[in-house]
């Protein structure tokens, strides 16, 4: 049992760091989010604002695969195990995260 | 440091009936007597050649006018008016009447100007809208913009054309994301880009961002000459830059815009431009002022401007973010997403999955 309250005292950890770390992607996304609809289409401004995007599906990404190992964690009371198991996911988040951050130019 | 009389335009503006201030009137489009109310139509002389465009001549380098301060004796009171770095048109600070002064070097004249169409009433109010309607600000910033006033603005911009014949080296990923191989293909290519009309923000009042913000489409036909008449009662700017100048503070935007129709011309995702030469021919320019509403407020110290187009009243511009709301919002997804992901990382222990 002592594993779930450590795994819930490290997601409690991993979310108030997250939240810190968070405030800029979201003020990103606001900005992003007003550029998209307020600015001329295909100005460079716009394409300006809108530059730096994928640093939020970077924050969302990453926060959910530390959550989706204190899941595991949690719920089986194994971390060893649970990291392993992490480690197929992470190289699909990572790529998907990639690929996200290449086609943000 | 006092330089020479300036030479402006100041009885003109004077109403014909009664000899009072006239300035022009957006609604109308008419100079009208602030005293009388008397409003008479501006003359539309060399109206026709308003949208012309310039060829530009590398060469000949031209110094910039705008250091000095010109002095003009007010026609009405007698007062001071000093017209200092780029100011072409004021209000005379002792009776408030309309002065316009006359740019002496061609090289710097504006070839013409959008006049204004939308009244303050409208632009303040879309302004404070504007504000109004943006998220995650404090929550006392609409007594601060409350305050605020907004004040008309004819503020000088370029118009640049050119042909570009592109020669361009890209690369994209041949395999898709999730496929185990890496491989950069490399491509090569030519094209022509043909830029119209490019317009280049040539004063500090009006940045790049807020030009894409609120002037969404230009109309060369809506083009007039750069009348004193239009001027009249509104602060405009003069260019403080030579045309070699402006093109030189366009070509970040260039730059921009060609990757762009490079990434679209190989048309793979996430495809990167590597370099690219151009070669640019048909550059044509114009020297144009148009309408802006500009609203400056201050909040926690920190200068803010919203700008509102004087031509179809859109607003954009600049504001506070809350700390304290964004990291509200921050938490909120935070959590969000990792409850999803403990969700997923239970399932997945069970089952399998990755
Ligand atoms: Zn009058
Ligand atoms: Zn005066």
């Amino acid at each position: 049992m002592s594993d779930l309250y450590a795994a819930l005292l490290a997601g409690f950890v991993v979310c108030l760091a997250s939240t810190l770390l968070g405030a800029r992607a979201v003020r990103k996304w606001i900005e992003v989010y007003e550029a998209r609809r307020e600015m001329r289409a295909g100005s460079p401004g716009r394409m300006r604002m809108i530059r730096g995007w994928s640093a939020i599906a970077v924050w969302i990404g990453v926060t959910w695969f530390l959550g989706s190992v204190l899941g595991d964690w949690g719920s089986t009371g194994d971390l060893d195990s649970a990291l392993e198991r992490s480690g197929a996911r992470l190289y699909v988040v990572a790529e998907l995260l990639m690929a996200f951050v290449e086609s943000d130019q | 440091m006092t330089g020479g009389a300036a030479p402006a335009v100041q009885s003109e503006l004077q109403c014909r009936a009664c000899g009072g201030q006239r300035v022009f009137d957006p609604a109308t489009q008419a100079l009208r007597c602030t005293s009388c109310g008397a409003a008479e139509a501006l003359a539309a002389a060399g109206e026709g050649n308003a949208a012309a465009e310039w060829e530009f001549r590398p060469g000949r380098p031209t110094p910039i006018p705008g250091g000095e301060e010109r002095v003009h004796s007010c026609r009405t009171c007698g007062g001071e008016v000093i017209f200092r770095g780029q100011v072409l048109s004021r209000r005379c600070p002792y009776c408030d009447g309309p002065v316009v002064q006359i740019e002496q070097d061609p090289g710097f004249r504006p070839m013409a100007l959008i006049p204004f169409r939308v009244a303050s009433e409208t632009a303040l109010q879309n302004a404070r809208d504007w504000v109004r309607g943006r998220w995650a600000v404090p929550g006392d910033l609409m007594q601060a913009v409350g305050e605020a006033r907004v004040a008309g603005l004819y503020a000088p911009f370029w118009t640049f054309d050119s042909h570009e014949a592109v020669r361009y080296w890209a690369k994209y990923r041949h395999d898709p994301w999730w496929s185990d191989d890496h491989v950069w293909k490399n491509i090569t290519g030519t094209m022509k880009v043909e830029f119209d009309d490019m317009l280049m923000p040539a004063s500090d009042h009006v940045t790049p961002i807020i030009r894409d913000g609120i002037l969404h489409e230009f109309d060369p036909a809506s083009l007039h000459p750069a009348d004193p008449g239009y001027l009249a009662g509104f602060a405009a700017e003069r260019h403080g830059q030579s045309v070699m100048q402006g093109l030189e503070a366009n070509r970040s935007d260039r730059d921009l815009l060609i990757k762009a129709r490079i990434r679209a011309h190989v048309g793979k995702p996430g495809a990167r431009v590597v370099r690219y030469e151009t070669d640019t021919s048909g550059i044509r320019y114009r020297r144009l002022l148009l309408p802006v509403w500009i609203l400056h407020y201050r909040y926690d110290g920190t200068p803010f401007r919203v700008a509102v187009s004087g031509i179809d009243g859109r607003a954009f511009g600049e504001r506070p973010f809350s700390r304290v709301k964004l990291l509200a919002i921050s938490g909120l997804l935070a959590l969000s997403a990792l409850i999803a992901g403990a969700v997923y990382g239970a399932i997945a222990a069970g089952t399998g999955l990755p």
